[in-house]
């Protein structure tokens, strides 16, 4: 089966900015790909390239086993896309926007976009500056879906709407993947990855750092903890239990840094009284810092 | 109607554009009304003329042309200046808008994910502005043929058709500019700001050519020279100088698509 994308060396150069570096990718037909990285990583730049709205400086693309700059009709013909910084025709109305881009297309079928909007439970009529974030942002997801892709290149599909939209986002996409879709997604959000991907490349300054099958993300996952006691609790009672990785005092109580399954802390913090406990996820650089940094020093 | 990017545009334009038709009329048609007061007062109205500073005549009023006569009239008072302001701000706009403007709104990226080509796109988008700027061009013909009726001018309908194909050709040419500015740097701004300052600059140089030595050689250089040298209806269309300003919108146009093909286009 040919790979729905392929990278060789990609690099593009802004006149001051990075852009991306040398980047490799492969994506096999019919996965879920998470392309995570933080704010201005290259997450954007890589995916313009796949759609020939910028040219690479240097490097070889395939999407769907045809060259992205040559045949790049082709290739949009065969995909649906959702950008980040979603602009739509605010003076149009969900279902002119709708008719003009299927027109642009040719060959829609009107029945299967009808059964889109059905399942978002999106409101044709009202005019596209009347939506909510939200709701245009449905309207994205609703055109780059409604000509049955192949792949689909969401960039931050997610951002900035409220959890449930989010969560009908992930099970939409979800669907693609049991439809046989690929999807390659941007984010740069771990959990989101995690819940929806199968597999996760994270890009950092332009560069790939590593690429993950998510299934071994989740037994390694880094979480940050809060614990207040009821008593004071001296640090070093924690700082060799299995998985801490980094343990200090915090006002009343201790701040843990646990990477991998949380069972040896919570059973040791069973041995005092505990008055609240919290749990974060860890910002991006925290995981970069926890899953690679050991990685560095050892090779 | 939104069949493609061409149908979609003149969709778009619908309002405005009947604004832009209505108030060109009008201005036509009430210079028109208001031309026997001119004539009936011949006399004076030359002598205060006469009086002005040449610059200031030439800028504002055109060059040398009796303007009691109804041909020097309909040049002095529509023709050379007023026309000529309108139709260059509707069609510099509009080109402007066309790619440059649609990218500042962030809705070209997702246009150029459809399977359509840079080339395709830009040539819709330029119909647009050719389709816009003859509809006008029609509007004002209309109104200058009820004007110069209803006040018996006979300038001659040959020569207002001609002239009018001209003012079409000239709006074309800087449209077009303003059009190729955008698609080549995607700024609505830089767009508007060259070809403004081409267009003015061209109208000033051929209006104070004749009394500068220094402008003199550079007049030639002015679109506006070509444009019946600002008085389409009394110096009269030359099928060359047309021909001219037809090809300084082919050559645009053909930078427009080089340009727009090569590019990365913007977020």
């Amino acid at each position: 089966m040919t790979a729905a994308i392929v990278t060789e060396r990609l690099t593009k150069s802004y006149g001051k900015n990075r852009g991306v570096v040398d980047l490799d990718l492969e994506i096999a037909a019919g996965e879920v790909f998470g392309f995570l990285g933080p704010n201005g990583a290259g997450k954007t730049t890589t995916i313009r390239v796949l759609l020939d709205l910028i040219r690479p400086t240097s490097g070889r693309v395939t999407v769907l086993g045809l060259d992205s700059r040559r045949q790049s009709l082709a290739v949009r013909r065969r995909v649906g896309f959702l950008p980040g910084e979603l602009s739509l025709y605010s003076h149009l109305t969900g279902e002119e926007t709708l008719r003009f881009f299927a027109n642009l297309r040719g060959g829609v079928d009107w029945q299967y976009v009808g059964g889109l909007v059905e399942q978002l439970d999106f409101d044709l009529t009202k005019k596209v500056s009347d939506l909510s974030t939200g709701n245009k942002r449905k309207l994205g997801l609703i055109q780059a879906f409604m000509h049955r892709p192949e792949l689909l290149i969401l960039d931050e599909p997610t951002v900035g709407l409220d959890p449930l939209v989010q969560h009908e986002f992930h099970h939409f996409i979800a669907e693609a993947r049991d439809r046989g879709q690929t999807v390659f997604l941007s984010s740069h959000v771990l959990p989101e990855v995690q819940r929806v991907c199968d597999r996760v490349g994270f890009i950092r300054e332009g560069e790939m750092v590593a690429v993950e099958e998510v299934s071994a993300l989740t037994g390694r996952a880094v979480r940050e903890l809060d614990v207040v006691f009821a008593q004071p609790v001296s640090p070093d009672v924690f700082a060799h239990v299995p998985g801490v990785t980094a343990v200090s005092a915090n006002g009343g109580g201790l701040h843990l840094t646990v990477a991998g399954p949380l069972d040896a802390t919570v059973k040791k913090l069973a041995e005092f009284e505990v008055v609240t406990m919290t749990s974060r996820e860890p910002d991006l650089e925290d995981v970069f810092f926890h899953f690679y940094s050991g990685r560095d020093r050892a090779s | 109607m939104l069949r493609d990017a061409f149908f979609k545009g003149v969709r778009d334009l619908r309002r405005s554009f009947l604004y832009w038709a209505v108030g060109i009329a009008f201005m036509v048609i009430l210079f028109c009304l208001f031309y026997p007061t001119v004539r009936d007062s011949a006399a004076s109205v030359q002598k205060l003329i006469d009086s002005l500073p040449a610059a200031f005549k030439n800028v504002f009023i055109g060059q040398g042309v009796s303007f009691t006569s109804p041909k020097g009239y309909i040049d002095g008072r529509i023709l050379s200046f007023m026309s000529p302001l309108l139709f260059l701000v509707f069609a510099v706009g509009l080109g402007a808008r066309q790619i440059a403007g649609e990218e500042e709104a962030g809705t070209l990226s997702l246009l150029l994910s459809y399977p359509m080509s840079r080339r395709r796109l830009l040539a819709q988008k330029a119909a647009v502005l050719v389709v816009a700027i003859a509809a006008l061009t029609v509007a004002h013909f209309g109104a200058l043929v009820i004007g110069v009726t209803l006040e018996h001018m006979n300038p001659g309908y040959g020569a207002l058709l001609g002239a009018n194909v001209d003012l079409f050709l000239l709006a074309l040419s800087l449209g077009t500019l303003s059009l190729t500015v955008g698609a080549a740097t995607g700024r609505h701004g830089a767009a508007v700001g060259v070809s403004t300052i081409v267009a003015a600059a061209a109208y000033l140089v051929n209006a104070l050519a004749p009394l500068s030595h220094t402008l003199k050689p550079l007049q030639k250089l002015s679109l506006f020279y070509y444009y019946g040298g600002a008085q389409p209806l009394s110096i009269g269309v030359r099928p060359v100088y047309a021909g001219l300003l037809l090809a300084v919108t082919a050559v645009l146009a053909a930078v427009a698509f080089l340009a727009f093909e090569r590019r990365d286009v913007r977020v």
